[in-house]
């Protein structure tokens, strides 16, 4: 059974194929669509020939075979069926390979079969066998369950009875009974030797059946192999055939498309030939028709040719004339050209040489303005360099001169006081002489002339009177020698006069009480914020207080003075609004502040001079305006009230820190004294005494040196005398010694 | 042409040297078993006096003289991949001696015409090859040596560490697929069946994607003794560990062999766990029955045997529960081959089975001599129109009737898909079946054109792109 299944297995590896031969009719679906084309249309010309109708029907009719017709033109135009469009797309050779595969896939097939035919019989017989061997074995089965149940009941029966035997103690009784239990035994011995049987038997069957199946095996195996040897070589046999077939059609096409092509060219060529000629033909009459066009051409040609040769002649000559001419003037042309030529490439050479030159040049220049730039930031570095080093000699230059201007200031000092020293001395010793001489003159006079002596008239009077004598002041002295002024001065004049409000004119006092409440308002600046707020919740009047208080503390009004120079400087600002309703006229007010400006122009040419006039146009106009109103309130534009305020710091200012230079600058001229009047004071001494008194006294001296002489001599001899005395007596004593 | 002085290249396939020239008009080298002539003997005959002649009368240059030298001592000094001329290599491979030791052969030479050639001789038989699919012919070679020497093993034989060893270390890298026919029995006498042990062998192979296995055996004779075409408690336990470790195994087969249900368990689980690609699956005559089938399932999980695409059940003794029990497992594999021939599980297991094969992608349904009955009509027509991934169904020797063919009849032109239909032995006359025939030979015809439609449209699409 098993081997059956492998021998299928193998079956399967087997080529497979069918006793082949016997061809199918291929329905051609195609061919039956055309028939019932033709068929459709048959009809329709059918239905058309009936032509005997009315007239309305005629109508109808020809309607309706304009729509057939167009029906039909339809069909004719449309494109052909598919089946048919793929058929005629198709070559044979394609064909040929269709028709081959259809018919050998149903050899294949029919092959296939037939001999799968002999496993599904196989299987049909294994299956029924798996029947028939499952209902005869449930039946054994059966049979022997029942069989032994039988011999089971038996043999039950049997055992009882040994029991009863046992009982039994005759011999005879007991032989009998045995031999019927020998009996019942041989009955069951008997039913299992029949099922024994039954079994063998069964066996037997099976082998037998083996044996069949076996044999019936082998007879499929053979058949199998038969059929399948059988298959094979048909199949081989159709193969081979349909490959001829293939071979021959592919031969037959191509034989065709030989045929075919060959035709084709063939007519091709035929057609060139055909052509060819015909192009020869029309080629040749086109040649002729040409050939005497261009004879009648060629013909006009040359009469034309003719004259205008003629004339070309002519033209000729001149031409040739005027060439000429040109040709000479080519030749001058060219050769100034040539000339030309030659100087301007000498010139370009120089052009070259001298660009090279510039170029060079340029270079050069280049680095020297590189090399000016090098020198002009060393420059620049040293300029600033000797800059700073000048500024730190001016500096120390300045500190020199300071130096030297306040040695030279000390010097000056010290040199006033000495020639107030020399010149106290000299002048004290002359005084002296002058004394002494007056009097030696009248001794002379009363002693030797005896002669009454009068005084004669000398102006004495000292020309550099000495200055008082100050007090020993270290620190004025110390202060003045380092040239700066005192301190003291200006307080000492401010209290010279004490001043009082009441003393104070009716029209400052007037401006002042309006100028009061509008610094108050306006000159809130001036004021530390902080008490503003303090300020808040006091009267007016008591703010108006405080606040001017502060604004005149931070204009540095202190004295009475000071708000008269207030009132001097506002008021060329005010005016009087009874008399001059329309207020300050325009005018004016570009006049003050031209003024303004002017004035402040002036301060800056000259302080110092202009310190003394200063004054001068201020009160001018302010006596002007003061003239205007007397007995009205001033009023004043609040605008200029910073102007003025401004003004009025500015003069302050230039009061307080500019007017003490002057009290040195008169202090420098210490000796006022000249050397001119120094020496006229000096000569005018010697010439003080008479010419008579002084040959007088020339002659007395002379005189009197002549007694000086006498007395002189007499004085010798007197001494001489004494002293020859003297020697008498030291010599009468040394006599007196060696006398003795 | 005369190729007497050049070794003709065994590359070149006999088409090819046919389609280039006329095997009568050229002269070939005549050396033993590399005539292009030998395979067409009468051209050999008519051919072959020429040639000897040539031979004859011709001195051998001093290179064959050679090459003769190395072919006689190649035993010794194995030259092969040392000579750089391919003219060289192709003398040696057609002179060389096949019956040298395997070992020193397999080492040194891989080239397919010596291994052809080897074969040829060894068995005296060249077995086809599929066209397209042709394979190493050193593969082949081995793969019927380990099979004769599996096959032809006595039990008391079996040295894993000599004789299996040796054989292993020159086949195992070209064993891809293995077909046992049968295994020598246990000698008479002693107490248990056990066959040789499968594990060692299974273990070693680490490429084997097919293995055709079975335990009977054909020549007993004398020795024949209960159980010997069965498997022992021990062989099934050493298969199983051999076939967890077979991680490549694509296709298993076992036929021919008694299997108990819980040999079957421990098939199960050994195909589950270690053959992660097994694609068919093969028990064919193994007397599984429902019980089987029973234990069988109940190792299998839901992820188990995700990649099986074929599973074959032939003469199974399966019965309707078996059937039932079969259909609910493989919901979760992707089947498309399933084969139920010669198992009677009748007309309720065939519906359990259509019910299943709703969510299955088959292909190919056998159910041949199931034992089905005319009941399964209804089902059956709603299998034809519903489904449409079969292509073929065998429902032969089934006792369907007249009735089934009118009504498969009217139904048949609503399915497009399906190709085969095999009703013989189930009652209905032939001109039914031939019906039935033409039917399914339009749907073969339209899916080819279709085909063929599709390609030519895929072509104009690449010329469109081009």
């Amino acid at each position: 059974m098993e081997d059956e299944e492998d021998f299928e297995l193998d079956s399967n590896a087997v080529d497979e194929g069918s006793d082949g031969g016997e061809e199918e009719e291929q329905i051609e679906l195609e061919a039956e669509a055309l028939d019932s084309w033709s068929s459709f249309h048959e009809r329709i010309d059918a239905l058309l020939e009936n032509e005997h109708c009315e007239k309305p029907v005629r109508k109808l009719d020809e309607r309706r075979k304009n729509t057939l017709e167009r029906v039909r033109e339809q069909f004719r135009t449309a494109p052909k069926s598919i089946a048919d469009r793929a058929r005629s797309q198709k070559n044979q050779i394609e064909q040929q390979l269709e028709l081959s595969s259809t018919r050998l896939g149903e050899l294949m097939r029919f092959g296939d079969e037939l001999v799968t035919n002999i496993r599904v019989a196989n299987e049909r017989r294994e299956l029924d066998r798996l029947a028939f061997e499952s209902s005869q074995q449930t039946k054994m089965a059966v049979n022997l369950h029942r069989e032994s149940m039988q011999t089971m009941a038996k043999f039950s029966n049997i055992k009882s009875r040994w029991t009863e035997l046992n009982e039994i103690n005759e011999p005879m009784a007991l032989w009998e009974q045995i031999e019927d239990q020998k009996k019942r035994i041989g009955e069951i011995m008997e039913s299992k030797d029949e099922m024994i049987a039954a079994c063998q038997r069964e066996i037997d069957r099976m082998n037998a059946k083996y044996e069949y199946d076996c044999e019936r095996q082998a007879a499929d195996l053979s058949c199998l192999v038969e059929r399948v040897d059988h298959q094979v070589e048909t199949l081989k046999d159709a193969y081979k055939q349909h490959l001829q077939m293939l071979r021959h059609t592919i031969e037959d096409e191509r034989q065709l498309f030989a045929i075919t092509s060959v035709e084709k060219w063939r007519s091709f060529f035929d057609a060139l030939n055909t052509n060819f000629e015909e192009k020869t033909d029309f080629l040749k009459t086109r040649e002729r028709f040409y050939a005497a066009q261009t004879h009648l051409i060629t013909e006009s040609q040359e009469e034309l040719t003719k004259s205008t040769r003629i004339r070309l002649e002519k033209e000729c000559e001149r031409l040739e004339l005027e060439l000429r001419r040109t040709r000479d003037n080519v030749l001058m042309n060219s050769e100034k050209l040539d000339y030309n030529y030659q100087v301007l490439q000498k010139r370009n050479d120089e052009n070259v040489i001298i660009n090279n030159q510039q170029k060079r040049r340029v270079a050069r220049l280049h680095e020297a303005v590189v090399r000016m730039r090098h020198k002009l930031v060393s420059i620049n570095q040293t300029g600033k360099q000797t800059i700073k080093r000048l500024s730190t000699d001016i500096y120390k230059l300045h500190a020199s001169i300071n130096d030297m201007e306040s040695k030279a200031h000390a010097t000056r000092l010290a040199n006033k006081e000495k020639f107030d020293r020399m010149w106290e001395m000299n002048y004290t010793e002359l005084m002296v002489l002058v004394n002494r001489v007056f009097e030696i003159d009248r001794i002379l006079h009363e002693q030797q002339l005896a002669i009454p002596w009068q005084k004669v008239e000398v102006d004495t009077t000292d020309i550099n009177p000495m200055p008082p004598r100050r007090h020993n002041n270290i620190m004025e002295q110390f202060r003045r020698r380092a040239g700066k002024p005192s301190k003291n001065r200006p307080i000492v004049k401010v209290k010279a006069h004490e001043p009082d409000v009441k003393e104070l004119p009716i029209e400052t006092v007037r401006l002042m009480h309006n100028l009061m409440r509008k610094l108050a308002d306006r000159g809130g600046f001036l004021i530390e914020e902080r008490l503003i707020k303090i300020l808040e919740p006091y009267s007016e009047e008591d703010q108006c207080l405080v606040r001017i208080d502060n604004i005149f503390a931070a204009l540095r009004i202190r004295r009475l003075r000071d708000v008269e120079q207030l009132t001097r400087i506002f008021m060329p600002f005010t005016y009087c609004p009874n008399c001059q309703p329309a207020g300050l006229s325009p005018q004016k007010c570009a006049e003050v502040f031209m003024h303004d400006r002017k004035h402040s122009r002036y301060l800056k040419l000259a302080d110092v001079e202009h310190h003394e006039h200063y004054a001068e146009p201020d009160s001018m106009i302010s006596i002007a305006d003061g003239r205007k109103c007397d007995k009205h309130y001033l009023v004043m534009e609040p605008a200029l009230i910073l102007h003025a305020l401004n003004k009025f710091t500015k003069e302050m200012h230039k009061r307080l820190y500019l007017t003490p230079v002057d009290p040195h600058v008169h202090e420098i001229n210490y000796i006022q004294v000249t050397d001119e009047t120094i020496r006229t004071f000096w000569r005018k001494f010697s010439a003080c005494f008479p010419q008579s008194k002084r040959r007088l006294w020339k002659i007395l001296e002379h005189g009197l040196n002549h007694y000086v002489d006498v007395l002189k001599l007499r004085q010798e001899y007197d001494a001489e005398v004494e002293r020859l005395r003297l020697q008498n007596v030291e010599l009468g004593h040394l006599l007196q010694k060696y006398l003795v | 042409m005369d190729f007497t002085y050049c070794e003709f290249p065994c590359t070149v396939s006999l088409d090819t040297f046919k389609a280039y020239f006329n095997p009568n008009d050229v002269k070939l080298p005549k050396i033993s078993g590399k005539s292009l002539l030998s395979s067409q003997p009468g051209l050999a005959d008519a051919a072959g006096s020429n040639n000897n002649e040539c031979q004859t009368n011709q001195v051998k240059s001093l290179r064959h003289l050679v090459l003769d030298a190395i072919v006689e001592n190649w035993s010794e000094v194995p030259l092969y991949e040392q000579l750089p001329r391919h003219e060289d290599r192709n003398y040696i491979l057609s002179q060389l001696d096949v019956e040298l030791p395997l070992e020193l052969l397999s080492a040194h030479i891989s080239d397919d015409y010596f291994w052809e050639r080897s074969f040829q001789q060894r068995w005296r038989s060249a077995t086809m090859q599929l066209r397209g699919r042709e394979r190493p012919w050193i593969n082949i070679y081995m793969e019927r040596h380990l099979q004769e020497f599996i096959e032809n093993m006595q039990t008391g034989d079996y040295e894993p560490e000599g004789n299996v060893q040796t054989t292993l270390d020159i086949c195992a890298a070209y064993i891809n697929q293995l077909e046992i026919n049968q295994l020598q029995p246990a000698p008479p006498g002693s107490d248990t069946n056990d066959h040789i042990p499968l594990d060692y062998l299974l273990a070693n192979l680490p490429d084997l994607q097919r293995l055709r296995l079975s335990y009977c055996t054909k020549t007993a004779g004398c020795n024949y003794q209960l159980g010997c075409n069965q498997l022992s408690s021990r062989d099934i336990a050493l298969l199983a560990k051999g076939l967890s470790q077979c991680h490549e195994l694509r296709s298993f087969c076992i036929h021919n062999t008694k299997l108990a249900p819980y040999q079957l368990r421990l098939f199960a689980h050994c195909l589950d766990k270690g053959c992660h690609h097994l694609n068919a699956l093969s028990l064919m005559h193994c007397a599984i029955g429902d019980a089987g089938i029973r234990s069988f399932m109940e190792n299998c999980t839901k992820e188990s045997f995700a990649t099986l695409t074929m599973l074959d059940l032939t003469n199974n003794r399966i019965t309707e529960e078996g059937a039932y029990i079969l259909s609910r497992t493989l919901q979760h594999v992707p089947l498309q081959h399933l084969v139920l021939r010669l198992n009677p599980i009748q007309s309720d297991g065939a519906a359990a089975i259509f019910n299943t094969l709703q969510v299955m992608p088959i292909k190919v349904l056998d159910l041949g001599s199931c034992s089905i009955t005319e009941s399964i009509t209804k089902l059956f027509m709603l299998l034809m129109c519903q489904h449409k991934t079969l292509l073929e169904i065998d429902l032969s020797n089934n006792c369907l009737g007249e009735d089934f063919g009118k009504h498969l009849l009217k139904v048949l032109g609503l399915n497009k898909i399906l190709e085969h239909l095999d009703l013989r032995n189930t009652g209905m006359s032939m001109d039914m079946r031939h019906k039935f025939k033409t039917f399914l030979l339009k749907n073969v015809e339209r899916k080819k054109h279709e085909a063929l439609k599709k390609m030519q449209r895929e072509k104009f699409m690449a010329m469109m792109q081009l």
